[in-house]
C-alpha cells in the first residue's frame, strides 16, 4: 500500500499520510468545485489502511475553512472511521481550530455529535 | 443572463440595497472565477475586520456562488467541463455587508427555491441551527452536490433571513435574485 499525497491549492485541502507512524494530515481550505470526487481517494485509502490487522491511524485536520458540500465528505469520512473503532481499530481524531474564529471550533465540535469517535478539539493559534 | 450589470443593479431589489458596491461580476462563474473573486473579497475584508468576520462572510459568498456554478439554468460548456451562469455583488452597508446574487433557474427550480427559502426564513435561530445538522446527517448517505444545505448554512451564519424575489422570463424561466446580510457590529 502506498501512501496519499495530494498538495494543496487554494480551495482544497493538502493531504499526507505516513504509513510507518499511522497518520493521516489534512492542511489547508476545502471548497472544491466537486467534493465528492475529490475525496474519494481518501476514503478507499482510509478503508484499505485498516485492511491490515493491526492498523492504528491518527487523522490530524488542519481545516480553517471548508464549505457545505465538504462537511458532507467530512461526516461521511468520520463514519468510515467509527465503523473501524466499531471492529476494534485504534483511532484518534485531532480536529485544530482557530483560536481567533469561533466558528471554526463551532463547525469542529458539531461534526462529531452523534460519532463514537475518540477525538479531541486542539486550538491553534495562527492556522 | 440578458441583463447588464447596470441594469441588474437597477432591478428593484438590488437597488433597495443601501450601501456601496464593492465588488460586482456578471459572467461564467467557473470555480476559478469563485477564487479569484474570492480573494479580492477577502483581502478588502481583511483590512477592516478579524479573521471571524471575514470568514463568516466568506463562507456565504462561496454557498452563494457555488450554486450558481452547480445549479444556475444557464450552463456553458469550457473544456468538458459545465459552469452556470450568473451575477455577483457585494455592497458595503450600514454595520455591514449585504451579498447578492442573480442566475437563471428553470421552472421546477422556483417552486423548490420558493419552498426552500420560505421554509428556512420562518425558523428560529436555534431552530435553524438543528435543521442544518439533521439535514446534513440526512444528505451525507446521498449522492447529491449539496441539496440545499447551502442556503440552510447561509441563514443560519448570517443569522438573517435572505431576501429573494423571481423576474418571469421567457419559456418558464425566472430571474432568481437572493440577498444575504451579514452585521459585522
Amino acid at each position: 500500500m502506498e501512501n496519499i499525497s495530494i498538495e494543496g491549492t487554494k480551495y482544497t485541502p493538502e493531504i499526507k499520510s505516513d504509513i510507518q507512524k499511522g497518520e493521516i494530515k489534512f492542511y489547508g481550505s476545502s471548497y472544491p468545485e466537486n467534493a465528492n470526487e475529490f475525496y474519494q481517494p481518501v476514503y478507499e485509502w482510509v478503508e484499505k489502511f485498516f485492511e491490515r490487522d493491526s492498523a492504528s491511524l491518527v487523522v490530524n485536520f488542519y481545516i480553517y475553512y471548508f464549505n457545505t458540500s465538504t462537511s458532507k465528505c467530512f461526516m461521511n469520512l468520520l463514519e468510515i472511521l467509527e465503523n473501524n473503532h466499531k471492529k476494534g481499530k485504534k483511532i484518534t481524531v485531532n480536529w485544530h481550530y482557530s483560536e481567533d474564529d469561533e466558528d471554526s471550533l463551532d463547525s469542529g465540535e458539531k461534526l462529531f455529535m452523534e460519532m463514537d469517535l475518540n477525538h479531541k478539539l486542539i486550538p491553534v493559534n495562527k492556522i | 443572463m440578458q441583463k447588464t450589470v447596470d441594469e441588474l443593479l437597477q432591478s428593484a431589489i438590488i437597488h433597495d440595497i443601501n450601501g456601496n458596491a464593492i465588488l460586482a461580476f456578471n459572467g461564467v462563474i467557473s470555480q476559478d472565477a469563485i477564487v479569484g473573486l474570492g480573494d479580492v473579497l477577502r483581502s478588502e475584508l481583511h483590512l477592516s475586520y478579524p479573521l471571524s468576520v471575514v470568514n463568516k462572510i466568506f463562507a456565504i459568498y462561496i454557498e452563494m456562488t457555488q450554486n450558481i456554478l452547480h445549479y444556475s439554468n444557464e450552463q456553458v460548456d469550457c473544456n468538458g467541463k459545465s459552469f452556470g451562469k450568473g451575477a455577483v455583488f457585494v455592497f458595503e452597508i450600514e454595520g455591514g455587508y449585504e451579498l447578492a446574487t442573480v442566475n437563471v433557474i428553470s421552472e421546477k427550480q422556483h417552486r423548490y427555491l420558493e419552498k426552500k427559502c420560505n421554509l428556512i426564513n420562518s425558523l428560529g435561530k436555534e431552530d435553524i441551527k438543528e435543521f442544518y445538522l439533521k439535514r446534513r446527517r440526512k444528505i451525507a448517505e446521498t449522492e447529491s452536490k449539496g441539496a440545499g444545505l447551502g442556503f440552510i448554512d447561509i441563514v443560519r451564519r448570517s443569522g438573517n433571513p435572505v431576501v429573494f424575489d423571481f423576474e418571469t422570463l421567457e419559456d418558464e424561466k425566472y430571474l432568481f435574485y437572493l440577498r444575504s446580510k451579514i452585521l459585522t457590529e
